[in-house]
């Protein structure tokens, strides 16, 4: 699976209205059936069946709701694999989203109303009431899925123990700490680790062992909230090696954070060396959109120095996500090839967006994605590498 | 000794009012819809907090604690996102282009609703979270908007400073010490308060407590009250932090009490218990149990 600049996206992909609108219960219209029929003759798949559904617009069984999801998963495994990435997943298509799919799938939680996150934005906060425990391996489906009808190498992601833990509150390892008192610092950070070490134990890693079990080779543990508290970096690598644990060389496992301090992970990092194998980070969105391979044109990558030493692949974001602005093949190229400038290996360097491109139109994502890609190409050729 | 409650930071929104604000941004409501949202949850809040000598309208209308501060200063820009601390929260960046203060009526009463508690980013914490101008130069601006606080019988300003102990940049304490300084000599009589969270306080509280205000506040998820009772300094009263704002457990009598009793102990000008941060951190229907409890903290830990 693995080989030189290898190219992967990270995650999501928007979900078609005609996916989001029969789950919810919304009829269809016909912009929506148009915009099936669209993708499906584009991606050139036999969709009759998924039509014939669809023309309902409404009311559709259980049954039907579960085809609609495996059509999107299957139109979005193959927009990755039209756009020539060598590596592929669903954008997402089975999960409502990274933290509500899997908290659903766990036993202790309980949701509770939204909290804001920025502007008029919130989202809706689980708290743990009693140890956590699997309710069932919730990935193991979508990934059979996506491997029944992929045509290239799957890589199946997982949102990892740390973002899980943070993004939640804690009513039960919390239970009795009291405030105000002497070694209340440690007290909570010794309930936090409690929380994460059954979350990476009984929750995780089952699922980790599960999927190597089906035969997944190239597994993606998604963790945003990594560096969300500085005095935490121990932790988070510790619970990063319980997750793992003796699953490692099993898999492939790369590590996704983004939009984050990364500089705070070093050198804490060291210690996953041999359990996780690619570090992505997002890179493009704090970078330039000039041409050119100098560190002033690609201030982005300014942490591949500190990167360099340690022994991961590079992950590298070449695609920002947050905007339709489509990079030229030629940014994507100076951009890999100031990584290389550095990294010295095409081996230990794989081109992804920043992050997943849920918020972008299929459209979009995708002639970024085939930018990508041809830019990757004009490296390759550029040094002759296979 | 004044023992008093109060709201702290910005107060999270009802369920009802974030459907709506979500309606609003996506079309499907209009603006009478929307204020008419935020009517009733200002009534709700005035309900909460029935009763007390101190009242907020908890902030709802704010987009972030940092933003509306651009409204009061000619030309200035709001920018990206940044994260909001250790949280999953996040504020806009404001560039200011200059310093000259403007005061509109309409917007200080959009931004001011009711209550006699004004709650503002304090200077430092201002300038973390803004590019353009200086810590003193911030001061300059709260010192005007505070002024227009207590002229509308506003009594107690909080001024918000967690970046203060997170950072704890010795080289900005001068500069954020003459800007407090300019916010005091504006305040004509209220009481000022520097409110820290999110982080211990002992490599800050001799400064703090050196500082001309009437109170320091601080969060007691990251302190202890022995450590803190060794260098509290009589004079100033203390805004205590004693529920904790970033979790839904609902803090029984025995996990505060320790704290309450220590704090009531020392002869201090006033005490305000509080939350630990901002309630806003909390869906609504936590952090109303979680102030419920703390209205009721005298009644809980007999």
């Amino acid at each position: 699976m693995i080989k030189p600049l290898l190219t992967h996206e990270i995650g999501s992909l928007a979900k078609p209205n005609w996916r989001v609108k029969a789950i919810r219960g919304i009829r269809l219209n016909d912009d929506d059936i148009e915009y099936a029929k669209k993708w499906g003759d584009f991606l050139k798949e036999d969709y009759g069946e998924l039509l014939d559904i669809l023309r309902r617009r409404g009311g559709f069984t259980q049954e039907e709701k579960e085809k609609i999801i495996y059509y999107s998963s299957l139109f979005a495994t193959r927009l990755l694999e039209k756009a020539g990435l060598d590596v592929v997943f669903d954008g997402e298509q089975h999960r409502v989203e990274m933290y509500e799919h899997p908290v659903k799938n766990i036993e202790g939680f309980r949701f509770y109303g939204h909290v804001r996150s920025f502007d008029n934005k919130y989202y809706r906060k689980a708290a743990i009431t009693e140890k956590p425990k699997l309710k069932k391996f919730y990935h193991l489906d979508e990934y059979k899925t996506i491997s029944s009808f992929a045509k290239k190498d799957v890589k199946i992601p997982l949102t990892g123990a740390y973002t899980l833990v943070d993004w939640s509150f804690d009513e039960y390892y919390l239970k009795g700490v009291e405030i105000g008192v002497k070694g209340v610092v440690e007290r909570r950070k010794r309930a936090r680790w409690e929380f994460l070490k059954d979350i990476s134990e009984n929750v995780i890693k089952p699922n980790i062992k599960a999927l190597i079990d089906e035969g997944a080779k190239f597994i993606q543990i998604d963790e945003p909230a990594a560096t969300t508290k500085r005095n935490e970096i121990d932790i988070f690598v510790d619970s990063v090696i319980a997750s793992v644990g003796e699953n490692k060389g099993k898999a492939f496992f790369g590590m996704h954070i983004c939009f984050s301090d990364y500089s705070l992970l070093f050198p804490e990092i060291k210690r996953l060396e041999g359990y996780i194998n690619e570090l992505h980070f997002e890179y493009a969105n704090r970078d330039t959109k000039e041409l050119g391979v100098s560190e002033g044109k690609r201030r982005g990558y300014e942490i591949l120095k500190t990167l360099k030493d340690y022994n991961f692949v590079v992950g590298l974001g070449v695609l920002d996500v947050h905007t339709d602005f489509i990079e030229p093949a030629e940014l994507i190229r100076d951009r890999v090839l100031f990584a290389l400038e550095i990294i010295q290996d095409t081996n230990r360097i794989f081109v992804a967006p920043d992050c997943g491109l849920r918020t972008r139109t299929w459209e979009v994502a995708y002639e970024k994605l085939c930018r990508m890609v041809e830019g990757v190409e004009m490296v390759k050729g550029k040094l002759k590498v296979g | 000794m004044e023992i008093k409650i109060s709201l702290n930071g910005k107060y999270p929104r009802s369920e009802g009012l974030v459907k709506i604000t979500r309606d609003y941004d996506r079309g499907r409501v209009d603006y009478d819809t929307l204020m008419e949202g935020y009517r009733r949850d200002y009534e709700d809040l005035l309900k909460l907090q029935e009763g007390l000598d101190m009242v907020s309208d908890g902030l709802l209308i704010w987009d972030d604690i940092i933003r509306p501060i651009s409204q009061f200063v000619e030309g200035a820009e709001v920018g990206g996102l940044i994260r909001y601390f250790e949280t999953n929260t996040f504020v806009r960046k404001i560039t200011f282009k200059g310093k000259d203060f403007v005061f509109e009526p309409d917007k200080f009463l959009h931004y001011f609703r009711f209550g006699n508690l004004a709650i503002l980013p304090g200077p430092y914490t201002l300038w973390v979270f803004s590019e353009g101008l200086g810590i003193e130069d911030l001061g300059e601006i709260l010192g005007k908007l505070v002024s227009k606080l207590v002229k509308a019988n506003y009594e107690y300003i909080y001024l918000q400073e967690p970046a203060l102990p997170f950072y704890g940049d010795r080289e900005h304490f001068k500069p954020f010490e003459r800007a407090i300084k300019t916010i005091r000599e504006n305040s004509y009589g209220a009481k000022v308060i520097v409110n820290t969270y999110f982080s211990p306080i002992n490599k800050v509280l001799g400064f703090l407590l050196s500082l001309d205000v009437d109170g320091i506040g601080l969060d007691f998820t990251f302190n202890d009250i022995e450590d803190i009772k060794r260098v509290w300094k009589l004079d100033k009263g203390m805004v205590a932090g004693i529920v904790d704002t970033t979790n839904s457990l609902i803090e029984t009598p025995g996990d505060v009490r320790e704290v309450v009793d220590e704090i009531l102990s020392l002869d201090l000008p006033f005490v305000i218990f509080t939350g630990s941060s901002d309630f806003e951190f909390l869906p609504r229907e936590i952090a109303d149990k979680k102030f419920d409890f703390l209205k009721r903290l005298k009644e809980v830990l007999k």
